[in-house]
């Protein structure tokens, strides 16, 4: 059963992403009744797997949501923002409410949950509808049909031998299930201790509330065979169905335990009344669990993702799928190394086709580990929603490009950083509706986000339309926590770049939205990380964009194969710049070790010195020049043998702290190759 | 590698370092290797031999002898790698460990095992899981898990 | 798997109401005739319901239920007894022996399919 739970755990995620971001297009369209609709499925597949896997807080409170939505889905009403809002953060409560054992602070928020939405209900029945809807007579009185339809309380209490018969109580609730809208609950306060139970003895009761167009006696009928073993009680509670009404309902109770009379609520003969109530023969029966409703595949909702006709794959099962396609890779290239040294030419033709074989399996698999920006689409909007009411700023989300694919292991480092951006956008970057009308702007400002390929890079530009960055402030700042010399001369770009060191922040006050400022510098980290850059354009008053360049994959770099010694080391194409060749007595170390080339002087290290020692250097080497933050740096090796696609292995745990490495690559010939980590090793050596 | 961690078992594989027998549970063992090309890794303490290519996976090596504080020495026809799995701060994590010669397999009963000396033998004890002995030979059975510690991360990081 | 009924009744007429009322519903059908003939088929197999009448000779339906309520295997059995308007005493007398409940002839394939539903699925 554990392993269909997880599944379910699952589906509720997939379930809770698919109704934020259906609640997220009703906010811009309330009139989506397909929406509204799917909405309602989804909170009842919630409630009827939840109820079966185990998750029986899940399963509770999505019933009262569903009953919630009842009421759009009936088209009484349009969906307010209220609701939208409420719906969301209560969807964030579901999220911890997703366990078979809970705790008793999950118990309360369960308890809060529930009655916050029946709030909600209450709050939306009694209320007036809007135009187009019929009259919602007020708050007593309950809405009526014309056929003749009426909410009767049953309490059905067997006797302890009502078994010796052959007497199967459920049959009697399934009869009167098929009779009308039943909610039907169950008791066991009679069911004494494990050790004092006695098997053939029912020590269960029912308390049923049915809405049926049958007539009282037509409802004693079904327990006409038990009328002297058991205990049977019918009582009209209203005309109508009231079964949803849980104002009613609850009085009814209270009556109930205070054994007070109740007299029945009729309805008001003269009200003009249109609607017809369905009876949904919904059945809650105790022994009938409940399946979910398939939830329409993706080519039927109201709001399709991006990727239809698509199967759940778990990402290790794609991971050790690359895994593997690299190591065909690997061994693809030993057989080219082998099959050039024997010079057979139907071996070479069978190589290379191999190769080509090889090559778009990577493709392909390569391609399977990518996704669209657009599945994280729903963070952001989100993040806006929430940040853009509690700031008080109205702002518009305009997105371009996001079918762009990113490898998801980017994605998901990504994701922290691009939210941070957003939030920094909205907390400084847009002024508040005051500002901006004093600046003769739109009061609602808009968020630009936009993604494109551009070569092996992706590109994704984050744009605000608010204050832009003041770079006098910014000087200022950074020469009063001495980031900055106030003699030094800076470009307007070095300014701008500053706001990405750690313990910078020009906020006034630290809002803890986006903190002190210690969120960019680690966004620039995490980007650099990733092997990939961000910058910043900006104009005071006007807009401020960061554009963050990313390389496609993590895991497979264009590199260039050189030699140190007897070693193999790959330095990533990205940020080569130039190779020069050089005599290697030229490069004598000199008091700063800095060589000058084409008439540019910068630093450099040698790389055979450095791991190898004096001996054995070559007479000529190469420069390879590579650019680092703007600046330029020099890396000498020995020989460069080509260009070559590094599948990068990670070196293990236990080299975690060999940072200038960022890992290995298998050659063809089985040999290890060090791959270099260009912006560590300058930092390690400049 | 999709090798994992076997636990409860009481055999023991014990080779030699030396002139010493040590020993370490057939449960973190996956593969003895002959001895074969190292890829050096640079500026790296000294019992770090560097990484080799197993199988698609890259493994680090260290070298028993230096490790323990044996002279170095030229490798042999018996000379092997043995390579370790076991678990460093909540991950799985394979390792090589340069051994001079493979001795057998054994059955140490938990009572067969003492507990380390706390003086003499000159090995930080840590190491140490417990004291034995076969056919009238000390044998000195390894913690895996403390050979590659923190303390020798943190070596490796301050490189 | 189809329910197994069994119909005990000394009037052919009457049996083969049943069996063709019953039948049509998918349900599987044993006969007897009286209350000793019953009393075979209670001998392991799977019976889900009885249907008894009350006058038969050699073993009435009372005591036939009476003896099917004694046994372990059929004791939660249900059993649904034929009667007529005038025979309300003798429902009583069947309750209190363990029947589950009645059938009042005359009945049509309706009355009896639905009166079925409340003691059998």
């Amino acid at each position: 059963m554990n392993s269909f739970a997880e599944k379910f755990k699952e589906e509720g995620k997939e379930y809770f992403e698919k109704l934020e971001s259906g609640l997220l297009l009703l906010e811009q369209d309330p009139k989506n009744f397909q929406v509204v609709d799917e909405i309602f499925r989804i909170m009842h597949s919630l409630k009827g797997s939840g109820g079966m896997f185990g998750f029986d807080l899940l399963s509770d409170v999505t019933h009262d949501l569903e009953s919630l939505f009842d009421i759009f889905r009936s088209k009484k009403q349009f969906i307010d923002s209220t609701t939208i809002s409420f719906t969301l953060n209560s969807i964030d409560g579901l999220y911890n409410l997703m366990t078979q054992d809970p705790t008793e602070e999950q118990r309360l928020l369960a308890k809060k949950m529930k009655l916050d939405t029946q709030k909600q209900i209450t709050r939306l029945t009694l209320s007036d509808f809007s135009a187009e809807e019929e009259q919602l007579p007020s708050s007593n009185q309950v809405p009526v049909s014309k056929s003749n339809i009426s909410t009767y309380y049953i309490s059905f209490v067997p006797n302890e031998n009502i078994f010796s018969n052959g007497t199967n109580p459920l049959y009697l609730i399934d009869e009167l299930n098929a009779l009308g809208e039943c909610n039907v609950e169950a008791s066991f306060d009679e069911l004494p201790d494990l050790a004092e139970l006695d098997t053939f003895k029912c020590y269960a009761s029912w308390y049923i509330f049915i809405s049926t167009a049958e007539s009282v006696e037509t409802l004693h009928d079904v327990f006409i065979f038990v009328s002297e073993n058991a205990q049977i009680q019918i009582q009209k509670v209203a005309s109508g169905n009231v079964i949803s009404d849980g104002a009613v309902i609850a009085a009814f109770l209270s009556a109930q335990i205070n054994q007070e009379e109740w007299v029945p609520i009729e309805a008001d003969q003269t009200e003009e009344d249109e609607t017809s109530v369905e009876i949904l023969p919904e059945d809650k029966s105790e022994d009938a669990g409940e399946l979910s409703e398939s939830v329409p595949n993706n080519q039927n909702s109201a709001f399709a993702h991006a990727t239809v006709d698509s199967i759940r794959v778990d990402s290790q099962k794609i991971d050790h799928y690359m895994n593997l396609v690299s190591e065909l890779i690997t061994v693809q290239s030993r057989l080219d190394v082998i099959s050039s040294k024997i010079h057979h030419p139907e071996l070479e033709l069978v190589t290379e086709l191999f190769g080509k074989l090889s090559r778009q399996l990577r493709d392909n698999a390569f391609d399977m580990s990518l996704i669209p920006l657009k599945s994280v689409d729903v963070r952001f909007r989100r993040l806006i929603h929430d940040l853009s009411k509690s700031l008080d700023k109205d702002v518009d989300l305009v997105t371009e490009g996001l079918e762009t694919e990113l490898d998801k292991n980017i994605i998901e480092k990504l994701i922290e950083p691009l939210l941070h951006i957003i939030r920094n956008c909205l907390d400084h970057g847009i002024e508040s509706k005051q500002e901006r009308l004093a600046k003769k702007k739109n009061t609602t400002g808009t968020i630009l986000i936009k993604a494109s390929t551009v070569g092996s890079y992706v590109q994704i530009v984050i744009e605000d339309d608010g204050a832009g960055l003041d770079k006098v402030k910014i000087r200022e700042k950074a020469i009063a926590k001495g980031i900055l010399s106030d003699q030094a001369r800076v470009s307007d770009e070095e300014i701008y770049q500053l706001i990405f060191e750690s313990g910078f922040s020009t906020a006034e006050s630290v809002t803890d939205i986006s903190g002190r400022g210690v969120g960019m510098d680690v966004v620039r980290r995490r980007v650099q990380e990733m092997r990939g850059s961000v910058e910043l354009t900006t104009e005071k008053n006007r807009f401020t964009r960061f554009t963050i360049k990313l390389p496609l994959s993590l895991s497979i770099i264009d590199g260039l194969l050189t030699t140190v010694g007897d070693s193999f080391y790959v330095i990533p194409s990205s940020v080569v710049n130039k190779i020069y060749s050089v005599k290697s007595n030229a490069l004598k170390k000199e008091f700063r070790q800095v060589v000058e080339l084409e008439g540019i002087q910068f630093p450099y290290l040698n790389m055979h010195e450095e791991f190898d020692g004096l001996d054995n250097i070559p007479e000529e080497q190469f420069v390879i020049v590579v650019l680092f933050e703007n600046n330029l740096f020099g890396l000498v090796v020995d020989e460069v043998i080509r260009e070559y696609q590094a599948v990068i292995k990670p070196l293990g745990r236990l080299l975690k702290g060999q940072d200038v490495f960022s890992g290995a690559s298998i050659l063809g010939t089985g040999q290890l190759a060090l791959v270099i980590d260009t912006y560590k090793m300058i930092q390690k050596y400049s | 590698m999709a090798a994992e961690i076997i636990h409860g078992i009481n055999s023991y594989f014990t080779f030699k370092l030396g002139s010493e027998l040590f020993a370490v549970n057939i449960g973190n063992v996956t593969k003895i290797l002959e001895m074969t090309n190292i890829t050096k890794v640079p500026n790296s303490p000294h019992y770090f031999k560097g990484i080799i290519n197993l199988f698609g996976d890259v493994i680090p090596v260290f070298d028993g002898r230096l490790k323990f504080g044996f002279p170095e020495i030229e490798s042999t026809q018996n000379t092997c790698i043995l390579v370790l799995i076991f678990e460093l701060q909540g991950q799985v994590v394979n390792s090589g460990l340069i051994i001079d010669s493979v001795e057998k397999v054994v059955v140490f009963e938990s009572e067969q095992i003492k507990p380390a000396p706390t003086v003499g033998k000159g090995f930080n004890n840590e190491f140490i899981h417990g004291i034995t002995t076969l056919d009238d030979k000390f044998v000195i059975i390894l913690n895996i898990e403390k050979i590659f510690s923190e303390e020798e991360i943190s070596l490796i990081n301050a490189v | 798997m189809s329910k197994q009924i069994l119909i005990v009744d000394d009037s052919e007429s009457i049996r083969e109401v049943l069996i063709d009322s019953l039948e049509s519903a998918g349900y599987q059908i044993m006969v007897a005739c009286d209350g000793i003939d019953a009393l075979n088929y209670f001998d392991g197999r799977t019976i889900d319901l009885l249907l008894t009448d009350y006058h038969m000779p050699n073993l009435n339906g009372l005591n036939l239920i009476a003896k099917v309520r004694q046994s372990e295997m059929y004791k939660f059995l249900p059993i649904l007894v034929l009667t007529t308007e005038n025979q309300i005493e003798m429902i009583k007398e069947a309750r209190d022996l363990g029947a589950t409940g009645w059938i009042m002839k005359p009945f049509n394939t309706e009355k009896l399919l639905q009166t079925l539903r409340k003691v059998i699925r």
